[in-house]
Formats: structure tokens, sequence, C-alpha cells
């Protein structure tokens, strides 16, 4: 007799709970789900700006760099997954998504040139300086866009 | 003049054998998104250990015995085995959190990829513990591990604004981007970090192989009291150097690469290269204590004949079940797990199973059956009593934050 | 001299078999670990094997064996399960059990020794001393 009781409310308490870590549906709720993978991109763009400073000045050895940003290419990954696995709720947010997908893209560009150049085999450090914070800003901007409308 | 240097070298290698994989990735991570604001914690966490550990060795000492051989005699089979199972898959946690930590620790000086360093890593802490003698094993690993004193040389040397660090350390804030979740569940983080529970059965395990009796208790005292604390001062400096660093940028550490740039930023390629030969001490030295660490609660629990200072053929089990773990690390690793994931578990998981460990060293130290007349003062105690608090308390916060806060994301 | 009364208490100590002897670490003469207690073997004075508590009653061996599960969940595994260690090899009583004998000589020792022969002997370095 307990457990016939148990039971049901064992399942219903397992759905509340299901339900408690939900998915988002409304505006702002993708706005904040976008934000997230952004600010990762951004710190790891920053990351990759201060790696590649550092060893430009030959501060730091040519091994410790490239891991650096080698651990921040993935870093950018899972950022880029975060975008593309939102299902956007409406057509300003799937304009979002698809900016935000563009600005993590073009931080890893920016990245794996950085590590090409690192790695003595990509081109030189102004270039790599300029777009690393060409990535930043662009993160910026949608950052903030994104910020005000949730 | 010879003591001078013993008490020296005790309390120096007690400095270098605080930190490990767990402080370093916690509290960069912590110093990066929240500033020096939960570097009260880290004091808290010291505080903790200091008496502890005091306690812990104090058992060893007196009574000959260490911790867990007590456990199930006091405790008994039922209780003294829930004890041992969750003590011991957190011991192996930390231990592959720890052989990561080596490999990761190893690609920053050479660039060759984790996976490949992990065997190595796996293997050459397997050798040191089968050859070494447990005196050089920690004397070395501690005093190499010292060099980590570089993160306080980095704040120095960054030139923070210490008005603004002061004012994070001694007026916390919690963020309104973080959130009080967040706050408090890295407070449990960093907690469990300060306050592994290897630490105690190594530190009581060490007695036993090192024969302390009653007169090494004041040694061992200084080494704790003073040795401790100086431990828990690097810590925060890691903490601000990823807080100056990092905290302005926003940018989130999450690889052991980040850790270090701080303190390239400050004092170049050889303050680099410092660092690194500390962190692949302090990991190894790490490594070495908590897998001696599963084979003492294993061998203690079961009864088995343990210890370094008896020739492997003497404690056949000890070692056998010493193998199967590093192996088991070894296994989990080279899945590609990523190991500072793993580090970052293994720190809420230790704080999970504090009660677990402590209470038994609590009831212990004041049964005059193995203590004798020297069991617990009142002020002893009154202190340990208010910890026990503490630890039941972020033990059970512990699961519900994670949860809650997504592991701290 | 008379007038005193007899001393009725019996020689030795008096131990709770339950707190002192159960769960118990044992160590052999040298000091090596051999074994917990897991149980007691108790037989009457008068030879019964399962004394019910109205005869005097003598502990004659300490039992061992793999019977962790049985300890924690209940139950009792069959006599011939057990390790038997005789109590006429019991040394002393304190916190742990000292043994007069060998570790090398028990029953109850026979997976360390099988360890030790089939795989640790077989490591380079197994048999020697730390550096």
């Amino acid at each position: 007799m307990l457990a016939s009781r148990a039971i049901p409310a064992l399942v219903a308490l397992a759905t509340v709970a299901g339900c408690a870590v939900g998915s988002s549906s409304t505006q702002a709720d993708d706005a904040r789900a976008l934000t997230d993978p952004l600010q990762q991109a951004s710190s790891a763009v920053a990351t990759a700006t201060i790696a590649v400073d550092l060893l430009g000045d030959d501060r730091v050895t040519p091994p410790v760099a490239d891991t650096a940003l080698v651990d921040q290419v993935a870093v950018l990954d899972e950022a880029a997954f975060a975008v593309t696995t939102l299902v956007p709720t409406d057509p300003t947010t799937a304009g979002w998504q698809q900016d935000a997908l563009a600005a993590v893209r073009d931080a890893q560009g920016s990245v794996v040139a950085a590590r090409s150049w690192a790695n003595d085999a990509g081109h030189g450090q102004q270039a790599v300086d300029d777009a690393l914070d060409a990535s930043a800003h662009r993160l910026d901007q949608l950052t903030t866009q994104l910020q005000d409308a949730s | 003049m010879k003591k001078v240097l013993g008490l020296a070298l005790g309390i120096l290698t007690a400095i270098g054998g605080f930190l490990d994989i767990g402080d370093l990735v916690t509290n960069a991570v912590v110093g990066s998104r929240f500033g020096l604001s939960l570097a009260w914690v880290v004091l808290v966490g010291v505080v903790g250990i200091c008496l502890f550990a005091q306690m812990s060795g104090k058992v060893a000492a007196i009574s000959g015995r260490a911790t867990f051989e007590i456990i199930r005699e006091r405790l008994g089979p039922r209780a003294g085995g829930a004890n041992l199972a969750a003590s011991f898959l957190i011991n192996l946690l930390t231990l592959t959190a720890e052989v990561g930590g080596i490999a990761l620790a190893l690609q920053l000086a050479s660039s060759v990829e984790p996976r490949l360093w992990i065997p190595v890593a796996g293997l050459a802490v397997w050798l040191v513990i089968w050859r070494t003698r447990f005196s050089i094993m920690e004397n070395v690993t501690g005093l190499v591990g010292l060099t980590l004193i570089v993160f306080a040389v980095a704040v120095f040397l960054l030139g923070p604004d210490w008005s603004t660090l002061a004012d994070q350390a001694f007026h916390p804030k919690v963020s309104a981007q973080e959130g009080q979740a967040s706050y408090w569940y890295y407070a449990i983080a960093l907690f469990g970090a300060a306050m592994t529970p290897y630490e105690v059965f190594f530190f009581s395990s060490g007695a036993v192989e090192e024969k302390w009796t009653v007169k090494d208790l004041s040694q061992s005292r200084m080494n704790v009291l003073v040795g401790f604390p100086l431990g828990g001062v690097l810590s925060v400096a890691i903490a601000a150097c990823a807080a100056i660093v990092f905290l302005p940028k926003g940018i989130e550490v999450s690889s052991l690469s980040q850790i270090v740039l701080p303190v390239a930023l400050a004092g170049g390629k050889l303050a680099l290269a410092v660092v690194i030969v500390g962190i692949v001490a302090a990991t190894f030295g790490a490594a070495l204590e908590t897998s001696l660490s599963s084979g003492y609660t294993l061998a203690q629990f079961m009864g088995w004949s343990w210890g370094k200072f008896r020739r492997p053929a003497h404690a056949a089990r000890f070692h056998l079940s010493m193998i199967i773990c590093l192996v088991i690390a070894v296994g989990v690793l080279m899945t590609s797990v990523n190991p500072v994931a793993v580090t970052e578990f293994s720190v809420v998981f230790s704080a999970v199973a504090l009660p677990l460990t402590y209470m038994p060293i609590l009831v212990v130290a004041n049964d005059p059956e193995y203590m004798g007349e020297r069991v617990n003062g009142r002020l002893t105690n009154g202190f340990a009593l208010v910890y026990l608090v503490i630890i039941v308390v972020a033990s059970v916060a512990a699961i519900p934050l994670m949860i809650v806060t997504g592991a701290g994301s | 001299m008379s007038d005193l009364p007899e001393d009725r208490r019996p020689a030795g100590r008096v131990l709770d078999a339950r707190l002192h002897l159960l769960d118990r670490q044992i160590l052999d003469v040298d000091g090596t670990p051999v074994c917990t207690v897991d149980d007691l073997e108790v037989h009457g004075l008068d030879g019964s094997d399962l004394p019910d508590g109205t005869q005097q009653a003598v502990i004659t061996s300490l039992l061992s064996g793999a019977v962790l599960a049985t300890r924690i969940f209940g139950g009792r595994p069959p006599s011939s399960r057990w390790h038997r260690i005789r109590w006429t090899h019991v040394s002393d009583v304190g916190t742990t059990l000292r043994l007069g004998v060998r570790s090398e000589e028990l029953d109850v020792t026979w997976q360390e020794r099988w360890v030790r022969d089939h795989v640790i002997r077989r490591i380079p370095g197994g048999s020697h001393d730390p550096g």
C-alpha cells in the first residue's frame, strides 16, 4: 500500500526535477543561452591575446604558448557547440544564433591563425594581434546587444 | 644544529607538499571569477586541516595505529565499510586527477600531448612507490614543490592595486553576474580542495611509517602549524595571480596552461620554468600520497600487512592494490577525459566525503583506550565540534549546489 | 587473618568479547598484521559444541574469513568457510591481539602468500627492502 502511493509520488518528483533543468522558451531565455557561449569565446580570445603577446615579448616558451592556444581552441569548440545546438524560438533569435555562430567561427579562425604563428607557420604577430582584436570586438558587440535584449 | 635543520626540513616539506592539482585549479578558477572574495574559505580550510592532521598524527604517535585500522574497530564493519567505500572511491578520483595533472604539467614543458605522458606518469609514480624510501620520497617532492613560492613572487611583480585586492578579501561580496549559488558552490569546492581527505590518511599512516613516538609530536606540531598555513598563503597567491590578470578581462580559467600565464607575465621564462617544475613536483608528490592512501585505507581496513617500511614481498596485497589503483587511474585518463574536469569533480566530492573521514578521527582522539591520558583537551574538542558542523553543512550542500549551478558553469 | 573474606574474583583480566575482541587486528609474533577477528568459536567446558549460556564455556579459536558481506548485510557462512586461529596461539590482548606464531604458519594468510608468490615476487625488486 505504501508502495502504491510512493511510486506515483516518485514519478511526479522525477518529472518536476526534470522540468527544473528544462529548456529555454522565450526570447530573453534564448538571449541568455547565447551570451554564455559568447562570453566563453571572449575569454578564449582574451587568453589567446595574452599568450601571443607573451610569446612576442619572449616571456613565454613556445610549448607553453602552443598549449595555451590549443586549450583555447577546445574552449571555442565547446562554445560553438552550445550555439549550434540551441533551438531558437522565433526568427529574431534565429538571427541572433546565426550572428553568434559567425562571431564564434571568426574567433576560431583568429586563434587558429595565432597558433600557426606560434609554431612559426603563419603570418606576423601584428596580423595575428589585429585578427584577435577584431574577433574580440565583434564578440563584445554581440554580447552587449544580447544582454540588452534579455 | 641538526635539530634545527630537521625542523626546517619538516616545515619546508609541509609547505611544498600542501598544494596539489585540486588547489591549483580551484584557486585559479575562483580567482578568475570571484577575485579574492573567497580567500576566507582558504583560511577556514587551513585551520581545519591543521586541527585534524594534528589530531590524527597524535593518534598515530601515541597508539601506534593508523586511522583506518582504528575506524573498523570503533565503528564496526558496517559503518567502517561505508567509510572505506566512500573514502577509497574519492581517493581513486583524486589519484586520477593528480596523475592527469602530472601529464598536463609535462605537456607544458614539452608540447607533447598529455595522453602520451599519462602512462609514463603512472609508471613513474609506481616506480617511486615500489623502490624509494618513504622519507626520501616525502622530502624530495616537498622541497621541490616549494618552488611554487613563485606564485607569491609573481603577485608582487605584477604590481597589483593592493587596495582592490584587500577590498575583495576583507569585504567579500557576491557579484551580480555570478550569483549566490555559484559563490557558495565554489566556497565548498575550495574547502574540499584545502581539506583533502587523503591528507589525513596519509599523515597518520606516515606517522606509523616513520615510527613516530610521543617525542616526535612537537616536531609534527611545528610542521603542521607553520607549514600548512604558509601553504595556504600560496593557495591565496594563486588566486591573487588569477584575480589580477584574468578577472578584469573576464577570462574564465579552464586549463593548466592558463594558470601559468600570470607567472610568465610577471617573471618571464625563468619564472615560467620554475613554476612548471613546481607543478610537476606538487602533482607528483600528491599522486604518490593519494596512491599510498588508497593502499593504506584498504589494507588497514581489511587487516592486511601494509607499509612502505616493509619490503613489497611482506606487504603483498597492499602493493597489489596500489598497482591496480594506478592502472585504473591511467585507464580512466586514457579515455581522453579532461583532467581539469576530473579535478573539479574530485574537490567537490572530497567535500562530500569529509564528515566520513573526520568524525572517526575525532572519536578515536577522545578514546582513552587508545590515547591513554592524552585524549583531546576541551579546547581542541570545542574547535573540532565547530568544524564538524561546518564539514557536515558543506557536505550536505555540495551535491544540491552542484546540480543547481550545473557544476559551477 | 581468617577474618578476611575470600577473594572470589577469577585470576586474569575480564574482557568483553564484542568490545575487545571482535574486529580487532591480529598481529603475529613479529608484529606483522595477519587479519582481523571476524568471529569467535566458543565451546562448552563440558565438551558441547553449541553452549547455550547455561554451562561454562571457553574460546577455542578466533575466526577470520571472507565474511565482510555477511557481517554487513547479515547471515552466517558455513563453518567450513572460516579460517581458524587457535586461542592457544594468542599471547597478548591489548588494542590488538598478539600471536606467538609467525603469520607464515597460519592458513588464514594464504591470500597474502599467493599474491606474494605469483605477483609481487615476479616484479623486479619485490623481495628487496625499499632503497
